[in-house]
């Protein structure tokens, strides 16, 4: 059985609007082990950013932990200090963001945001600092790191500012890197060329990696493991060949039937109808049920729980032996 | 060493950014206005021909001429001499004001842009009071309680007029917050203090000046306006307000001591006004036309 690394137990987060409280993350459990690449998969605005935030404790001021637990190396974030967090981020658990563009600061040169992560984490010069940083900044292979590195961002391309972001989350080595739709904003052979690095990086470091992104073929690509996220809830988790072969939940088989293949017709797109409910007041029972062709009586009134049908895969749904 | 600075200059002068002031003609002016005070303030020992408190009675009131070039005062005193010792004082109050100002205002519109919440509200609800207030009677009071003399002039006009910092760097900090960057910041373990005054506040520092530029002439005239109500400067002082209050009861007699000085306070004020819109300019691109 290997080590759990990251332990989230039952998460409910709500963010404050002048509407009432959303629900973006309900009743959330996972499970991360050591050393693993999971990809939490799910529709926009079904919570999955939010439970990445949440694990480091960066949300918005606006935002409610509600109940739950998030246990890492043994120790629940969610009571822990400003203090010991400061520690544990950067160091321990480092987060790449969606936007390369926005994530880096446009007053002060790329070393110096790159340098300034060991400068807060160790006790060492501000010399040996830029000198790692510029290392570090050559491993992720931005060409010339040491000319470049004196360069404000403006002036770096979309795919040598999400490298840079890498390598100053990177740089510290850390337990667990959260990347939140890394590639999103990136084009296709960007995307492939960061997928690779990210890989790379996670073998030589030892990193688990905590994927999030709505692109099934990134979690084919890369992941061992997947969670399903739907409306604030995760509806499947099991091993990515599990997934693509015997997806259980009829959300997860619609997600999979969407992945755009080469195909010789000009036939429509796979879609699944409808749209994600609002999480203002989500559906009653099954969230799924309006968008759901299994759908019974039973889902209307009852929300199905977390149940395993096979080693290591769980889904939530009333009618999975149904689902083929 | 020279050679570097050569490349500095060589580098700053083919710049976007000196580019577009250069073309901007009023600021050129204010430019060059505000470099000849700074000369005349600088150099005032070599330019002014007497010393600013040399009385003489056998000349007072005289009118401009040869030997003096601005006239003389009721004491016989060279108004051109003194006007170029004056100098140094208002560029100096102005700069002064506007540094005090800068570090009450910019701090407490940090803390509240980053906070956010009841500390937002605190910091905001003083602010708006304080601008609420005829800025120049409470500057009147606060100069009563303490005493007149130039250092208190310059204290009371700061804590006047700091609120403007706190507002502008307040807002600028609420809409970087939610720029990802600061995000980013958090993630890697920066703390608070470090997240604000080495995040945020360097991304709030191009409003910040323009304010700065555009605050000292309303400092000045503050500064000069309770001077001239008697407050400020104690005489002999050569302050540009003292003098225009000295010279009001001889205006009709001799204009030229209410004259001279009047002229380059207001000159002066100006330079600051040309140089701060041609700033403004120039930093925000979001104002920059065509």
């Amino acid at each position: 059985m290997p080590e759990v690394l990251l332990d989230v137990r039952n998460l409910q987060i709500c963010y404050e609007t002048s509407r009432g409280c959303v629900r973006a993350v309900d009743g959330v459990s996972l499970e991360v082990y050591r050393g693993e690449t999971f990809c939490l998969v799910g529709e926009t605005g079904c919570g999955k950013s939010t439970l990445a935030l949440a694990i480091p404790r960066l949300l918005p001021p606006n935002a409610r932990l509600l109940n739950g637990e998030i246990i890492f190396k043994g120790k629940n974030l969610l009571t822990a200090s400003e203090i010991e967090l400061q520690k544990i981020r950067g160091r321990e658990i480092a987060m790449i963001f969606q936007n390369p563009m926005t994530s880096l600061n446009p007053v002060h040169r790329v070393g110096f945001q790159v340098a300034e992560v060991p400068a807060t984490h160790f006790r060492i010069s501000w010399r040996e600092a830029l000198v790692t940083a510029v290392k570090q900044l050559g491993r992720v292979g931005i060409p010339d790191p040491d000319l470049r590195s004196r360069d404000y961002p403006h002036t770096f391309s979309g795919g040598m500012k999400q490298r840079s972001m890498i390598a100053m989350m990177t740089i510290c080595k850390p337990s667990l890197l959260i990347a939140d739709e890394p590639t999103t904003a990136l084009d296709v052979t960007i995307q492939a060329q960061i997928l690779k690095l990210l890989h790379e990086l996670k073998i030589e470091y030892g990193l688990t990696l905590l994927l999030i992104t709505h692109n099934f073929g990134i979690v084919a690509e890369v992941c061992d493991r997947v969670g399903v996220m739907y409306a604030g809830k995760i509806v499947e988790v099991a091993d990515v060949r599990e997934i693509f072969e015997s997806p259980q939940h009829p959300y997860t088989k619609g997600l999979i039937e969407c992945v755009v293949a080469r195909r010789k017709s000009k036939s429509r797109l796979n879609q699944i109808p409808g749209a994600p409910p609002s999480l203002l007041s989500p559906p009653s029972g099954c969230r799924f049920h309006p968008r759901c062709t299994y759908v019974t009586h039973k889902c209307l009134s009852e929300e199905p729980r977390l149940v395993g049908v096979r080693e290591g895969h769980l889904v939530a749904c009333h009618n999975h032996e149904r689902v083929r | 060493m020279i050679l570097l600075i050569k490349e500095k200059i060589k580098s700053f002068s083919s710049s976007e950014g000196f580019r577009l002031f250069m073309r901007h003609k009023r600021g050129v002016a204010g430019l060059i206005l505000l470099s000849f005070m700074l000369f005349v303030a600088l150099t005032a020992d070599f330019i002014a021909p007497k010393r600013f408190d040399e009385v003489d009675p056998s000349s007072r009131l005289l009118p401009p001429s040869t030997e003096h070039v601005f006239g003389t005062d009721q004491l016989g005193r060279d108004i051109f001499s003194r006007i170029v010792y004056g100098a140094r004082i208002a560029l100096w109050v102005g700069l002064l004001v506007v540094v005090i100002e800068a570090g009450i205002g910019v701090p407490l519109g940090l803390i509240a842009g980053y906070y956010g919440g009841s500390v937002d509200k605190f910091i905001s609800a003083i602010t708006d009071m304080l601008w609420a207030f005829p800025p120049i009677i409470l500057a009147l009071a606060i100069v009563t309680i303490l005493g007149p003399g130039l250092t208190n002039v310059v204290i009371a006009v700061s804590i006047v007029s700091w609120a403007p910092y706190t507002r502008i760097v307040r807002a600028k900090t609420q809409s970087i917050m939610s720029r990802e960057f600061i995000t980013a910041a958090r993630a890697v373990g920066e703390s608070s203090f470090s997240t604000m005054f080495r995040y945020v506040l360097p991304n709030t520092l191009a409003s910040v000046i323009v304010l700065a530029t555009l605050t000292i002439p309303s400092a000045i005239l503050y500064t000069t306006a309770l001077s001239f109500l008697g407050f400020g400067a104690q005489p002999p002082t050569p302050d540009w307000g003292a003098m225009l209050n000295e010279g009001k009861d001889y205006i009709f007699k001799a204009p030229w001591c209410s004259i001279f000085p009047g002229l380059f306070i207001t000159l002066t004020a100006l330079s600051f006004n040309l140089l701060g819109d041609a700033l403004r300019d120039v930093l925000d691109p979001k104002l920059r036309l065509g």
